[in-house]
């Protein structure tokens, strides 16, 4: 969620001694995996968005997006698995990731990599289930356009 | 492009992650099985979805934990040795920031408001009518011995205005 190793050791540090901190305050709304979640992606966003204000992060969800969406997917993505997973394009990966804004970057990674379901996104992120599926949709769309751009999948587009 | 083509792109996320209302799930699937676009379409999605936990695990499985238990501690355990008020109130002011943004610009944004109206109410100037009726009052001072007060004079009509209501009655 970060871009940085030496700023993810340092999060990860603030989020148990803050989990630690505020343990007496925890009143058991939420579970304790959802509420530690919570505040090292409160971090990890405060953090993204300070490196974003100066990087001008693009942030638009614009409705442009799902139209691309309605492209056809190109051989080289919508292909076999092997397209995406090919070491080229994975490469690009992280490229991808971190072009992303903070937000679409946070929600992306908690469901894909770490599973979270819908409602402990909700929780987590402190939005409603709808905007859940509406920031996920978008975040996908984003990586998906930046992986096209490095496939060159425009050279092959009429 | 097929018109269920529109309807079914946003449903095939919430599919992939196991989200999907029952009630689509019947459609969608009859759907996606007959339209190669969003076959492929969910392929894609499954791919990235493979292809980002591929490499987020390989990077984490090159950072170096072991300090980190013995980090926390050390810093805990500072804490509890010069516990600092200071340090607790911004961490709190920081979260609640975080996390209820919106909301607090929004009421800051408000009271800014409210201040300014207040303001601008309390600080103008008396109607120019209210203005010629104090300048045609004559003021006296009375001294009633017992008690102070002044006597105000209009035309026809005099006010007597003591310091205390007790006296006055």
């Amino acid at each position: 969620m970060v871009k940085e190793q030496d700023e993810a050791m340092d999060i990860t540090q603030e989020t148990f001694v803050r989990v630690h901190r505020y343990l007496p305050s925890f009143k058991g709304d939420a579970s304790f995996f959802t509420w530690t979640y919570r505040i090292a992606t409160n971090l990890c966003l405060d953090s993204a968005r300070r490196r974003a204000r100066s990087e001008r992060v693009e942030m638009d969800e614009g409705e442009a997006e799902i139209e691309a969406q309605m492209d056809p997917p190109s051989a080289a993505l919508a292909g076999p698995q092997q397209a995406v997973l090919n070491t080229e394009l994975k490469g690009k990966m992280e490229e991808a990731l971190a072009s992303l804004s903070p937000n679409h970057r946070a929600i992306l990674l908690l469901r894909e990599v770490d599973g979270l379901s819908y409602e402990e996104l909700a929780n987590v992120l402190g939005i409603r289930k709808g905007t859940v599926m509406s920031r996920l949709f978008h975040a996908r769309l984003k990586m998906q356009r930046k992986l096209r751009e490095y496939v060159g999948e425009e050279e092959g587009e009429p | 492009m097929m018109a269920r083509c529109e309807e079914s792109v946003p449903l095939l996320g919430p599919w992939i992650d196991g989200e999907l209302e029952e009630s689509d799930r019947a459609w969608l699937v009859d759907h996606v099985r007959g339209c190669d676009s969003c076959a492929q379409r969910k392929l894609l999605l499954e791919a990235q979805r493979s292809a980002l936990r591929e490499q987020i695990s390989q990077r984490a499985e090159k950072i170096d934990l072991s300090r980190l238990s013995a980090v926390v501690l050390a810093r805990i355990e500072r804490e509890r040795q010069r516990p600092n008020p200071w340090t607790a109130l911004a961490v709190w002011l920081e979260e609640i920031w975080g996390a209820r943004r919106l909301p607090i610009s929004l009421a800051t944004g408000a009271a800014l408001a409210g201040v300014v109206a207040a303001t601008f109410l309390l600080h103008r100037p008396p109607p120019p009518r209210e203005q010629a009726l104090v300048q045609l009052v004559s003021v006296d001072t009375v001294d009633f011995i017992t008690q102070p007060g002044v006597v105000l004079q209009s035309g026809q009509t005099s006010i007597i205005w003591l310091t205390s209501d007790r006296t006055s009655q």
